[in-house]
């Protein structure tokens, strides 16, 4: 098999590509700018701060050129507010909104081909400062999950207090979950189901088990969706008052 | 109002890097990329990835972006190889330099080991990009090779049909349909009475061809400003009721077509199913999770 894998990203690449997201870094040492596949970075100049992408931030963490600032979502006071949010009882059903999207660049006309380069929407990872300090403080970005934690494991003595830190993101983890599982119960066969504001490992979880739901309810239903079928095309084809006159016909019949 | 303002100076600082970088990069002209178009090149292979290891169906292949990411990529071997031979004779020369020296092949050495994480992660996306495109024709080889065998026939679906395998592909999969089937024949097949060894049958009750599952479900995010598939669901029952009288061997899989009325705003995520949301997909609307 090329790639056994079912459809859909597992939580190792929804990890490599939150490594994509860029983030505030203070350097120690002096580094000129490089020339990378992914753009070209700034030239890091101590003690002025610049973004990196996370990969880089870490690489460099790990050999203790550099320090990464938390961006302003990833604090106590940040989550502490997020984490109230949730768990209020009037927001039950949706989750915390994520941060605003920018400007749709609304340059794609309806002919252009897949993945022309004029009609691209930027989306996360690549949302402009997501995760840098100059972040939304209210509000989790899509891949909040894996960032706090990739933080937290090489970076903890960046922050103020990892551990407070630590603990709130379990325990909006926790909450966000069940409010993902009391979803399941709307899920059907055909229509779609809103999850706003979800994560990107959220969705990572849940999607093997949501597929798995929605398939079965869909052959349950088959029977039922062939038959409305056959009527639909039926009343199309010869008008509403066909039907009628084929019951007449069984009814002699009897 | 502060998004506008953020907007403007991430504009204005992404100038800034460019023309920071021109001014810093000492290695040959950058004349034929702008750095925007290497950004937006960027995010949209990873866009690629992402869609088609989660679509269930056989995205349009991107022959340009392949092309262009591709040459990038050679461009930056070379870059690494030149700058790991020009450390190796520049460490024989620097023995004597002393400390400076030793600062000097150090942050040489970091640059190397950066250039090559980043090559590798790129190298890895493409790689992946392509098993799963490789998985998909494999599992559903005798539909895709019909779509294409189709291609010559109908004019207007040049455009959608062929642009979804790439040339190697094709090659690849009439090789691996043929050395299959060849197999197959060796194997059991020749013991099976005349009328029922095809391969592509479509005759009879259970067609031999299995399109992929277009019911499937998937999470996809809403980047329009407003989206509604009113006009793909039209088509879809088009294509049914086509399908019903004219040709009998198209094969519209298990309802193609979009079914169900959609209807989102920017910024939205639902779980929907794959027909109904795949026109948005391609259009560039929507963004499959």
């Amino acid at each position: 098999m090329a790639l056994p894998l079912p459809p859909g990203l597992t939580p190792s690449e929804v990890g490599f590509l939150c490594e994509m997201e860029l983030v505030t870094v203070i350097p120690r040492q002096r580094l000129e700018g490089l020339e990378l596949l992914g753009g070209p970075t700034q030239s890091l100049n101590p003690p002025f701060p610049a973004p990196l992408p996370l990969w880089l931030a870490l690489l460099l963490k790990r050999q203790k050129r550099a320090n990464i600032s938390p961006p302003p979502w990833l604090s106590v006071e940040g989550l502490s507010s997020i984490l109230q949010f949730e768990t209020d009882n009037r927001t039950a059903e949706v989750f915390s909104p994520a941060p605003a999207l920018p400007q749709p660049t609304g340059f794609g006309s309806r002919h252009d081909a897949y993945l022309s380069q004029d009609s691209l929407e930027f989306s996360p990872p690549f949302l402009a400062d997501s995760s840098t300090t100059r972040s939304q403080s209210n509000a989790l970005p899509y891949h909040w999950l894996e960032l706090g934690h990739l933080l937290l494991t090489h970076a903890s003595d960046d922050f103020d207090d990892p551990d407070t830190v630590r603990r709130l993101l379990r325990d909006l983890r926790e909450v966000r979950m069940s409010k993902l599982r009391k979803g399941f119960k709307v899920l059907d066969a055909g229509a779609g189901v809103k999850m706003n504001g979800v994560g990107g490992m959220e969705v990572a979880e849940v999607r093997g088990f949501v597929g798995g739901i929605v398939d079965g309810l869909r052959k349950i239903n088959r029977s039922r969706e062939e038959s409305r079928k056959e009527r639909e095309a039926e009343e199309r084809e010869n008008g509403l008052g066909s039907s009628s006159y084929q019951d007449d016909e069984d009814d002699m019949q009897l | 109002m502060d998004l506008d303002i953020s907007d403007i100076l991430a504009d204005v600082s992404r100038h800034n890097h460019s023309q920071s970088s021109y001014a810093n990069s000492h290695s040959h002209s950058h004349a034929t990329d702008s750095d925007t178009d290497i950004f937006t090149d960027h995010q949209l292979l990873t866009r690629a990835w992402t869609s088609e290891r989660c679509a269930p169906d056989l995205l349009p292949y991107p022959t340009e972006l392949m092309d262009r990411v591709m040459s990038r990529v050679q461009a930056q071997i070379a870059r690494i190889e030149d700058l790991a031979s020009g450390m190796g004779d520049g460490q024989l020369a620097s023995v004597p330099g002393g400390a400076g020296g030793g600062a000097g092949t150090q942050n040489a050495n970091l640059v190397l080991s950066i250039l090559q994480t980043d090559l590798s992660r790129t190298q890895f996306v493409v790689r992946s990009f392509l098993r799963q495109r490789l998985a998909k024709m494999t599992k559903h080889a005798t539909f895709y090779l019909g779509l294409i065998s189709k291609v010559p026939n109908q004019n207007q679906d040049h455009k959608s049909l062929s642009g979804h395998l790439s040339t190697a592909e094709v090659q690849f999969l009439r090789n691996h349909q043929a050395l299959l089937s060849e197999f197959y024949d060796v194997s059991f097949l020749s013991a099976f009475p005349a009328g029922l060894r095809r391969l592509d049958d479509t005759s009879g009750g259970v067609s031999m061809v299995e399109g992929p599952d277009s019911g499937h479900a998937v999470v996809v995010r809403c980047l329009g400003e407003m989206w509604a598939n009113a006009e793909d669901v039209e088509r879809g029952v088009e294509e049914r009721e086509r399908g019903v009288q004219g040709d009998g061997d198209r094969e519209g899989g298990a309802g193609a077509g979009a079914s169900v009325e959609l209807r989102m705003r920017r910024g939205e995520v639902w779980v929907v199913r794959w027909r109904d949301v795949r026109g948005g997909v391609e259009r560039g609307d929507l963004e499959l999770l």
